[in-house]
């Protein structure tokens, strides 16, 4: 027998004002199976709780309906309050009476009906109610790191200083990222490689973080806290516990003009490489398409000859990897528009319209020039540059709408560094509008302007052509009433675009995480869940949320690290049991699930799998879908695509619903 | 052709261990009927023609069928249809099938998803005669519309011969047998009749072939076609942007897909 | 057809029309008593069953609202939900069913005079259409409610496995 106990809240005057509370306790208390029928002034005070709880207890009520606020608000309250009586907390429900009937109703009789017949429906899904039991999935305390940007490396470090295990997977052959590219960083000036590299050797050094640089990820199964993932180490042709770094194969490679990408192909590098001199780890890859062994087949072999240490072994293939782990932080990062995206600047023709990134590495102590400011096509000073903002962002035309959110900053650093190095040049800055928004942010571009005398002009560059060696700026200034200007400049640097990695989709569909249509992987929620993705376990980092600045990346890295390590601090996660599950009780096929998995596509958390039910004899009997609890989220999507009713969701279950449906009984 | 049919039919219960034939006969009244050839000796000489044969995929959903195992069925177009896309959906599982399908004077054989997809792009099926009648009742007004099916409805005895007809509707228990919740009424009055209805049309929408067994064996005539082909017509004009390789249409969206009556 | 008062349900998701018609409450906006609002998590949740089931019980009217497209909680129930109701909507047009009786919208969880709006109108539209007759005359005999009452004391049914 059903043994229902109902609770009426006045909520103060909020719902006594217009509901006559006591009216519909008493007509509660007659509807069959209730046993236990109250109003109460506050029933989420201490007193209010007691009440349910006592009642609970003394008439050994086997259902709870509190009709009060929406559920949304104080439904944990009252749950808890059943479980601590005893009773399994998904045996209460609530009834929404103040939001959705004495707040939005007059007083009268109307308002207090419908009260009553929204707890009477509540009362018969009650009714149909099970014990649920929380599900406990287990915890594996590892973390991917995914990315060896400084936010990947802020994330790695913060996770490892906590003591859990960090898998630190880099495409590249070393860590660093962008930050290893940048000269001096705004808005302080301070020399990038100075304050990164101690921190990748860190890296390289924690007894807790391995590092798989040169590897990439293949594929990721499981769920939040049970992952697995494959992970790709690519033959690096080097074996980097022999290697000493010596140097000597690189400085003999015979194959020397490979542009480098590091120093962004104002240098050329040799097949046996180190990207650069602060790499970590700081051991050579052979880039097999390019060495002269592997394209000739087997033509050349000079630094394996050379390498005293022997270490170089042309027969190391790709190793795919297994490793388990709880969690993953994405730290992909960005990549940047380059010059050949803009036919008005020259398709990339021109060797002196070069990009932001390209005048990092010329203003780099340790770049190709270092650290002066040459120009590519002849090496000589330049006496002007022309620096443009906004070099394909906010452009809809051109695909990317958003604001790439640092140009301003770095575009103010590149014509401050330049004026500091040369001091009689000239520099123009373009923009459209000067976004300086972060801390001494603003104060840095005044100095650009005030200190260093940099000419700011408002509005945008039409066209860049080559003429007697100079590059002509054709431009408008908006604020002098749209006047076209005309600048003959040595050297033209494009603020360009900050876009999502081209292989940003195939990532987030290796990870199951959604992506925006720019390719950023999209967070969970763009306020109260920025670091989350809506795959639950993996979290995000840096720059391939969207264009961000260091001291944002690095946030983002240790906030990313905290959400692991709150993941990581129990041995067990305890989650919500609204779950959908496929029944397995029809005998004797075990299931009503006709394996069509159709089903399967639907769940937009790739929850449903194809399970074989075997025999004793190991034989398949039957193909039926499978709900793995770990990764479901609970939107029952699945249970009303289904058929035969096959898949029934724990909490929201058809015969709740049904019942609660008739129950409207009009 | 039946010659040729006869023969192959022949050759596979002997040399390929096919141990199970459906083929198609007519009885005493001209029905077409299922004939099951389980032995050389059971091979008929009589002729189908093409566009009176009968889709009897359905069978193979059954377990005592399925156990044959190596199984050779004749059919026409919308058997081809039928199997691909009950193999789509996971069915027919362990079964060696051979579909035979006659031509004007041979026949051709399909073995596998690849031939059936070759077979049907290649072929467009006439449309049957449906269209007119759906034309007919989309033409009515809304009461009108109702009361034709109240009309028309209230001849079923729910005797779910439809379904049993049907190869897609292989579920091994239907919702309408389900009892906790009984989701359709039990009795065959018009409540229960109409919310059957419903129901079967939406479970076959975007899966049914279009193959008409479930209006053919209706003992009240019911025109469950109308129904099929005009979800048929929505689907293919709503959902046309899906691309090929879609194969469901109800497990599917496009990305910021807007529908014009949801406000 | 004056006084005739409409019979009124809606099926709402949890994450947005739900929290919307709580808004509505919060801001202390108006709207006719006609309405009982069912919870579902998702409009992914809302078989078409049970729209059917809805009217068995005698509504008049029944609105269908949950997130904006791209906006579900669960990121694409509705797009599922969007696509069963164009199919859904049109068996029942090809039979005759007043579907100008179902009202689909969207109502985000801050749109709470949307709500307001959204269940005022349907009410203003029923009363023009009266009381949905046609369809109650070939229902069954009502059934009574409690439907029973032993059930409450199950234990679970399935427990999810982890594996
Ligand atoms: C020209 C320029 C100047 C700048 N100047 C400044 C400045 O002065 N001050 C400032 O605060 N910010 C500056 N920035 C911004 C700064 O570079 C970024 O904020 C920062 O690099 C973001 O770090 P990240 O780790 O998110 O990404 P990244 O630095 O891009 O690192 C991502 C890492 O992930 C790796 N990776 C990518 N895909 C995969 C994959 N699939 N598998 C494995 N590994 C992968 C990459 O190889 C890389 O190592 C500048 C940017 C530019 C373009
Ligand atoms: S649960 Fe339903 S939809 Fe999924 S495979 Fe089984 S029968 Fe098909
Ligand atoms: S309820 Fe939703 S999340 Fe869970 S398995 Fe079904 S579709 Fe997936
Ligand atoms: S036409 Fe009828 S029998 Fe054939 S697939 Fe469609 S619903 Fe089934
Ligand atoms: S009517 Fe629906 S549930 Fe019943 S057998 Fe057909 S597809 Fe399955
Ligand atoms: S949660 Fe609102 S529609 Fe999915």
């Amino acid at each position: 027998m059903s043994r229902i106990g109902v609770f009426i809240c006045h909520c103060g005057e909020n719902i006594a004002s217009t509901v006559d509370c006591e009216s519909v306790a008493k007509s509660a208390s007659e509807i069959p199976g209730v046993s236990f029928s109250i109003d109460y002034k506050y029933m989420c005070s201490d007193p209010g709780q007691s009440k349910i709880k006592n009642a609970i207890i003394e008439h050994k009520l086997n259902g709870v309906v509190v009709a009060a606020c929406s559920p949304r608000m104080h439904e944990p309250t009252f749950r808890k309050a059943c479980a601590e009586a005893g009773l399994n907390p998904y045996l209460c429900e609530m009834a929404n009476i103040r939001e959705h009937c004495s707040w939005v109703h007059p007083k009268g009789e109307e308002t207090t009906f419908k009260a009553f017949e929204i707890l009477r429906m509540l009362v018969e899904k009650v009714k149909r109610n099970t014990k649920l039991l929380p599900i406990k999935v287990p915890v594996t305390k590892t973390a991917i790191v995914l990315g060896g940007g400084v936010a990947g490396i802020q994330a790695a470090l913060d996770i490892a200083n906590a003591g859990h295990k960090v898998l630190m997977i880099e495409k590249d052959p070393s860590i660093g990222g962008h930050m290893a590219m940048l000269s001096e960083t705004f808005p302080t000036l301070d020399c990038s490689q100075c304050i990164l590299t101690p921190r990748m050797v860190e890296v390289a050094q924690h007894p807790n973080i391995t590092l798989y640089n040169y590897a990439e990820l293949e594929s990721l199964d499981g769920f939040i806290g049970n992952f697995k993932a494959r992970i790709r180490l690519k033959a690096k042709s080097v074996d980097p516990k022999i290697c000493t770094a010596c140097g000597v194969c690189w400085s003999k490679c015979p194959v020397k003009k490979i542009p480098d990408e590091f120093n962004t192909g104002l240098s050329k590098r040799t097949a046996i490489y180190v990207p650069f001199p602060q790499a970590v780890p700081n051991k050579p890859v052979i880039d097999r398409t390019q060495c002269t062994y592997f394209v000739k087949n087997g033509k050349c072999g000079v630094c394996k000859k050379l390498c005293p240490a022997s270490a170089i072994d042309f027969e190391t293939k790709d190793e795919i990897i297994e490793v388990n782990a709880g969690a993953v932080v994405v730290a992909t990062g960005f990549e940047i528009k380059h010059t050949d995206f803009f036919p008005e600047y020259g398709y990339g023709r021109y060797k002196d319209v070069i990009d932001g990134l390209q005048f990092e590495r010329l203003a780099s102590a340790s770049g190709p020039t270092l650290g002066e400011i040459k120009r590519p096509s002849d090496g000589k000073v330049p006496e002007t540059i022309v620096f443009i903002a906004c070099a394909g962002s906010r452009d809809k035309a051109k695909g990317i709408e958003y604001c790439s959110k640092i140009c301003c900053m770095y575009t103010a650093k590149h014509a401050m560094l330049y004026k500091h190095k040369f001091h009689e040049g000239k520099a123009y800055v373009f923009y459209i509008d000067i976004r300086a928004n972060g801390k001494n942010y603003d104060e840095f571009v005044r100095r650009t302007i005030e200190e260093d005398d940099v000419n700011y002009i408002r509005g945008r560059v039409s066209r860049i052509y080559e003429s007697n060696g100079k590059l002509i700026v054709k431009g408008v200034d908006t604020l002098l009433n749209a006047q076209p200007v005309e600048i003959e400049a040595d050297m033209v640097v494009l603020a360009t675009a900050i876009v999502a990695n081209a292989d940003s989709e195939s990532v987030a569909q290796k990870l199951h995480i959604g992506y925006d249509k720019h390719h950023f992987l999209s967070e969970a929620h763009p306020k109260l869940r920025p670091v989350e993705t809506n795959t639950g376990g993996i979290f995000l980092a840096g720059a391939c949320q969207a264009p961000k600045d260091i001291p944002e990346s690095v946030s983002q890295g240790s906030a990313a690290a905290s959400k692991v390590t709150i993941l990581f601090s129990n041995d067990e996660l305890t989650r919500e049991p609204q779950v959908a599950f496929v029944n397995r009780t029809f005998p004797p096929q075990y299931s009503s699930c006709t394996g069509c998995l159709l089903c399967i596509p639907v769940c937009p958390y790739k929850a449903i799998e194809k399970e074989e039910i075997k025999n004793r004899n190991g034989e398949v009997v039957k193909t039926v879908a499978y709900v793995n609890g770990g990764l479901c989220q609970g939107c029952g999507t699945c249970v009303a695509f289904c058929r035969n009713k096959s898949i029934d969701i724990q909490g929201f279950t058809n015969e709740q619903m049904f019942t609660e449906v008739m129950a409207l009984n009009f | 052709m039946n010659q040729k049919i006869n023969q192959h039919i022949a050759y596979l219960m002997k040399e390929k261990g096919v141990n199970l034939i459906i083929s198609q006969a007519k009885d005493s009244n001209g029905f077409v009927i299922p004939h099951f050839i389980l032995s050389e000796n059971d091979i008929i000489s009589s002729v189908i023609a093409i566009n009176e044969m009968r889709n009897f995929f359905a069978y193979l959903n059954k377990q005592e069928i399925k156990s044959f195992k190596s199984i050779g069925i004749v059919c026409n177009y919308f058997g081809v249809k039928t199997f691909f896309q009950l193999k789509f959906e996971n069915q027919l599982k362990d079964l060696e099938l051979f579909l035979l399908i006659p031509t004007d004077d041979d026949f051709i054989e399909i073995t596998s998803e690849k031939q059936a997809e070759d077979y049907l792009s290649g072929l467009k099926q006439s449309t049957i005669l449906v269209d007119e009648e759906l034309e007919n009742v989309k033409k009515m007004s809304m009461e009108e519309r109702w009361n034709y099916w109240m009309k028309t409805l209230e001849l079923c005895t729910k005797c779910y011969a439809c379904r049993a007809a049907c190869p897609m509707c292989y579920c091994s228990s239907c919702t309408t047998e389900c009892n906790i919740p009984q989701w359709i009424p039990v009795p065959a009055s018009l409540h229960g009749i109409f919310e059957w209805h419903v129901m079967r049309a939406m479970h076959l929408a975007g899966r049914c072939t279009e193959c008409d067994e479930c209006v053919k064996v209706c003992p009240a005539n019911i025109p469950l076609n109308i129904l099929n082909k005009g979800l048929h017509n929505k689907i293919s004009e709503a959902f046309s942007s899906d691309d090929s390789s879609i194969k469901y249409a109800l497990n599917f969206f496009q990305p910021d897909e807007k529908v014009d009556f949801i406000k | 057809m004056e006084d005739f008062e409409p019979k009124l349900a809606a099926f709402v998701c949890n994450w947005c029309t739900y929290a919307g018609a709580d808004l509505t409450g919060t801001s202390r906006m108006k709207y006719p008593s006609n309405v009982r609002i069912l919870r579902f998590p998702c409009t992914g949740r809302i078989d078409f069953m049970l729209v059917m089931k809805a009217f068995d019980s005698g509504v008049d009217g029944l609105i269908v609202s949950g997130c904006h497209p791209n906006d579900c909680h669960y990121t694409s129930g509705n797009f599922h939900a969007q696509r069963r109701w164009v199919v859904f909507k049109e068996v029942l047009d090809i039979m005759g069913f007043d579907t100008r009786r179902i009202f689909f919208t969207w109502v985000s969880a801050a749109e709470g005079a949307k709500w307001a709006k959204v269940v005022t109108d349907a009410v203003e539209e029923l009363k023009k259409l009266g009381p949905y007759s046609e369809f109650k005359k070939i229902l069954l005999k009502k059934l009574q409610f409690p439907l029973d009452n032993k059930t409450a004391d199950r234990e679970i049914k399935t427990e999810p496995v982890i594996s």
